[in-house]
């Protein structure tokens, strides 16, 4: 189908690969039909752009890039409620909030999204851990910030 | 918002699926334990509204602030 979006202009999605957010989304219940699309010339970040609001869509990425540890604990509920038996079955993105420094960029460790891929069902959920925080800072630095290719 | 008093082991119904019971109190801090259908999110007030609060502003990002991302989150 074709979609109208605020930020990328006519877009045509597969039916097949919207995913539906059983609860929507904090802040945005009422909506739970997104598409996952890959940001252009990056490979970590993607948006989950609205199929029902062309002007909601919200920046993620996948955590384990910036956090190799992140092991968010989910109650079982949740998990069964997105059918999920086996850990494989789960993609994780969380929401990063870059407003208008992107070095102060922060990312939602607390509420992670977790999609069941197979099934098309996602949910943004509570990661139990004590640790993470809804504000964690990416402490990103621009390349000319960097002493070293390696860094 | 409606107030009801209770005092320890009484509990709220709201609607016919969902139970409040005061389980402890100690002091200032009162343990509430809670029966709800099990697609109904629980959570701390607080942390629902900053959640709420940090996915909007997430979703308000604009299209000059993203230029830099390419750059910033490179690795």
């Amino acid at each position: 189908m074709i979609i109208n979006t605020k930020r990328f202009g006519q877009i045509e999605i597969n039916d097949g690969k919207i995913i539906t957010f059983i609860n929507g989304l904090m802040g945005f219940e009422n909506l739970k039909k997104y598409a996952l699309m890959d940001h252009p010339g990056t490979n970590f970040l993607k948006w989950l752009q609205s199929v029902e609001d062309p002007e909601v869509s919200l920046p993620v990425v996948n955590p384990t890039v910036f956090f190799p540890d992140y092991s968010p604990i989910i109650s079982q509920n949740e998990l069964e409620a997105l059918k999920i038996e086996e850990p494989e079955q789960a993609v994780v993105l969380c929401v990063i909030t870059v407003s208008h420094d992107v070095q102060k960029a922060t990312v939602n460790l607390k509420a992670p999204i977790i999609i069941n891929t197979d099934k098309r069902l996602a949910d943004q959920v509570i990661a139990e851990n004590h640790e993470y925080l809804v504000r964690q800072p990416l402490n990103l630095r621009k390349p000319s910030q960097r002493r070293c290719e390696g860094c | 918002m409606l107030i009801l008093s209770r005092k320890k082991g009484e509990a709220i119904s709201i609607g016919k699926d969902i139970v409040i019971r005061v389980v402890g109190i100690e002091g200032d801090n009162v343990k509430l334990g809670i029966d709800a259908p099990k697609n109904m999110k629980i959570l701390r007030t607080e942390l629902y509204e900053e959640i709420i609060d940090e996915n909007r502003e997430a979703a308000k990002v604009t299209d000059d602030v993203l230029k830099d991302l390419g750059i910033s989150f490179g690795k």
